[in-house]
């Protein structure tokens, strides 16, 4: 057992942080939280390219798809630096991680040769079409129908939540491909133009002063060679997908960032005749946060050292994504403790502290424990998956 | 960056599982709770047999020079076992001070002795107010010729009615701070003017208050730096406190095991209990609560491994370690209900163990504020 990167790692992790030193100002920080996406989520497409001239996008990659076939490792220090420094991955994380990987393996000849190399370059934009206003956990009950019509596939729906539509240039986007079949065995994916036709994508204003959207298709046509995958598996697509969404480095990384700047300000300011560091309570509650980030970024090093070690994990990816979830809100909450009355002040307000970005993060604390598996779904995985008790059996109509 | 057991390691887990749960049926140590002396003499032989009362020690030393980690991977499966008596105390504990603190002489006589299991020592820290602080240590040592002259009162001292020596921590002398002035002395357990007297704990393990009436060591037994040890002290608890971590995190995955266990076999209204959200919601939780508590563990132990002296992982291990066994452990009777809350079920041990084992060696707020001592002490009330 050794907790140490290499002498090779600490030279990469290093020159990470190099250019991240140098690339994410303050002037830039604060540019991105002008944007819809709060702190790493934002959307920079000129930070993503700058990432992509170092070949940095497809770091994980296979060589022959213009990636650089790093180990999971220096990935996972990669996207830990990027979340500590707060850098932007809305422009090119879901195609990094979801598509890419998808096509690799699922995708034809022809689509890899189009698709792979314009990811790789940060030439194209993705937003992701899963969830409806009738599919969210429920994923499998997605109603959008695609109907073949030619070499065409015309598409009607309706799909919400999806963040980055109106920046992206393709959805990728589940449909119901066979009306008849069992409600997860009638599913395909497809990469479909958000300029095409009938695409009408219409904002969904958030509470953290951000968007999401709503996205209508009416009769949008899309070619046949778009579809990804085999016709009626695209559950399986949908599934695996999700599964390698993410080991968590990043956003434990983000936690400890926003940490380090409560200590900071809290050894710069004066509340009632001391400095907060010199308050007993304050120093409990920071300690006590200290050990709970430092339990999360092992928890996400196991996950990444398990990949590394060639193992797949499964339940030990829900372990570490519930315990960053079920603390989000209450972080959050005892970031803006910390700023005291400053904390409720918007990114707007001249008094603002960091960009007005815990106010952001604190908004949206509750949507983190609801995005991508709320907690007690995470719960059942674990209970089911993991420790092997028998499953619920829910009445499905 | 490598989390995996080494095939010893591995072959070590399986060798203590097996030992233990042969060695320590649960009647074993429920009979170890109520007896005098609190562990059997011809088990802790077998224990130095096997090489597992000196594994830490250095080979020069008679012990094993054994990785950190083997020894956490070892003190897991004693907190799964519940392995009673002054092991850890004596092999872990006072070992690790004599080879911070002895001399080369002192050394070469005690630490053979240590890991040979031929001689039990215990830690004499703690007194009547209960801190775990240097602040708390007041008992004084007079210097008489070539003797100390120790006299108060010592609480919560494990074992040390079966001990041979105790190193006590004491006061001679007071400075600037209060860490200045603390010395560790060693002492005959058994020498004229000193008492044991048991204390009924919660777990049953074996604690004593020790009553010090005029008791004489001599000069030659000073453990370290006059009047400077207590740095020492914590620097030698370190490792202490990380295998104890280990130790809960053992304790806590076998009552997660026996609450899903039971979850899966149990059946209530038609079905087993454990299919019922509510159920899993609690077993579900543990599972964070312990691996945290376990990786955590392993990078303070990786950290101390390799060189770092002060290892401010181990104390966020021990603050969060120690409730995560407790809420394991309380999560577990949730799902036992009445039948693990009764005397004769194996739980109540582990959820009593889990509280003992918390407040030794520094409870939660204790570490938490270790964790806060980075930050300075200045107004902090540490």
């Amino acid at each position: 057992m050794d907790i140490r990167f290499t002498e090779q790692q600490e030279k990469w992790k290093r020159e990470v942080i190099e250019f991240l030193e140098k690339e994410m100002t303050p002037e830039f920080l604060e540019e991105l939280e002008q944007g819809d996406h709060a702190t790493f989520s934002a959307f920079s497409l000129p930070f993503s390219k700058k990432l992509a001239a170092r070949g940095w996008l497809g770091l994980a990659w296979p060589k022959e798809y213009g990636g650089q076939d790093r180990s999971y490792i220096d990935h996972a220090i990669f996207r830990e630096q990027m979340g500590y420094f707060m850098a932007p991955t809305g422009a090119h994380q879901l195609a990094v991680d979801m598509i890419g990987p998808a096509l690799i393996r699922y995708g034809t000849e022809e689509q890899k040769k189009w698709w792979l190399p314009r990811i790789v370059k940060g030439e194209v934009t993705f937003c992701q079409g899963f969830t409806e206003p009738e599919a969210g956990s429920d994923l499998g009950s997605l109603r959008t129908r695609a109907e073949p019509v030619g070499n065409e596939y015309v598409i009607n729906g309706e799909k919400a939540f999806s963040s980055g539509a109106h920046h992206s240039d393709y959805m990728y986007l589940a449909t119901r491909t066979d009306p008849t079949a069992p409600k997860h065995k009638g599913i395909s994916i497809f990469l479909v133009s958000t300029s095409s036709p009938g695409v009408t994508i219409v904002p969904m204003r958030t509470m953290n002063h951000g968007r999401v959207n709503q996205v209508y298709l009416d009769n949008v046509h899309v070619p046949a060679e778009n579809m990804m995958g085999e016709k009626n598996k695209g559950w399986g697509l949908l599934m695996g997908a999700l599964g390698v969404e993410r080991s968590g480095v990043e956003v434990a990384a983000f936690r400890r960032r926003i940490f380090d700047e409560l200590v900071a300000y809290a050894k710069e300011t004066r509340r009632d005749g001391r400095l907060l560091i010199e308050d007993p309570i304050i120093r409990y509650r920071l300690a006590e946060w200290e050990i709970n980030i430092e339990v999360a970024k092992m928890l996400c090093w196991r996950v990444v050292w398990m990949r590394s070690k060639g193992e797949t994990p499964s339940a030990e990816t829900t372990v570490q994504s519930l315990f960053d979830r079920v603390s989000e809100h209450t972080f959050f909450n005892f970031a803006m403790e910390i700023l005291g009355l400053y904390g409720q002040l918007r990114r707007e307000s001249k008094y603002a502290r960091l960009f007005g970005l815990i106010e952001r993060r604190y908004l949206k604390s509750c949507a983190i424990t609801g995005a991508g598996a709320i907690p007690d779904i995470s719960r059942t995985t674990i209970a089911v998956r993991g420790l092997g008790m028998p499953r619920e059996r829910i009445a499905v109509s | 960056m490598d989390l995996s057991l080494n095939e010893n390691q591995k072959m070590l887990k399986a060798t203590a599982r097996d030992f233990f749960e042969k060695a320590y049926p649960k009647n074993v140590v429920r009979e170890m709770e109520t007896s005098r002396a609190g562990y059997s003499r011809d088990l802790y032989t077998r224990m130095a047999e096997l090489g597992w009362l000196g594994m830490g020690i250095p080979e020069e030393y008679g012990g094993g020079s054994a990785d950190l980690i083997d020894l956490v991977i070892l003190y897991e499966e004693i907190g799964r076992a519940l392995v009673p008596g002054p092991h850890f105390i004596s092999t872990i504990v006072c070992a690790s001070i004599i080879e911070e603190c002895g001399t080369e002489e002192q050394k070469r006589q005690l630490l053979p002795r240590i890991s040979s299991g031929e001689s039990i020592f215990s830690l004499a820290q703690y007194e009547l107010e209960g801190g775990y602080g240097a602040r708390s240590v007041t008992l004084p040592a007079i210097a008489e010729g070539q003797n100390f002259v120790l006299s108060g009162i010592k609480l919560f001292v494990p074992y040390s009615h079966v001990a041979d020596y105790l190193i006590c921590v004491v006061r001679t002398g007071n400075g600037a701070s209060e860490q200045d002035g603390i010395s560790l002395l060693l002492v005959d357990a058994k020498a004229p003017g000193i008492t044991h007297n048991p204390l009924v704990t919660i777990a049953g393990d074996k604690q004593n208050e020790v009553i010090l009436d005029k008791v004489k060591t001599p000069a030659v037994n000073l453990l370290g730096p006059l009047n400077d040890s207590w740095r020492h002290l914590t620097r030698a608890l370190q490792k202490s406190i990380v295998l104890q971590c280990a130790e809960m995190v053992g304790g806590a995955e076998k009552a997660k095991e026996l609450a899903v266990a039971y979850a899966k076999q149990r059946v209530q209204f038609g079905r087993p209990i454990g299919c019922f959200p509510a159920v899993q919601r609690i077993c579900a939780d543990m599972v964070p609560a312990i691996e945290g508590a376990r990786y955590l563990t392993y990078e303070a132990a990786c950290k101390l491994r390799d060189g770092e002296a002060l290892v401010r992982e181990a104390h966020m291990a021990k603050a969060f370690a120690s409730a995560a066994y407790r809420s394991t452990t309380s999560g577990a009777h949730q799902v036992f209900c009445g039948v693990g809350y009764m005397l004769e079920h194996e739980l109540n041990l582990y959820y009593r163990r889990a509280k003992a084992l918390e407040l030794a060696l520094g409870d939660v707020d204790y570490h938490v504020r270790q964790v806060a001592a980075q930050w300075g002490t200045a107004g902090g009330g540490q």
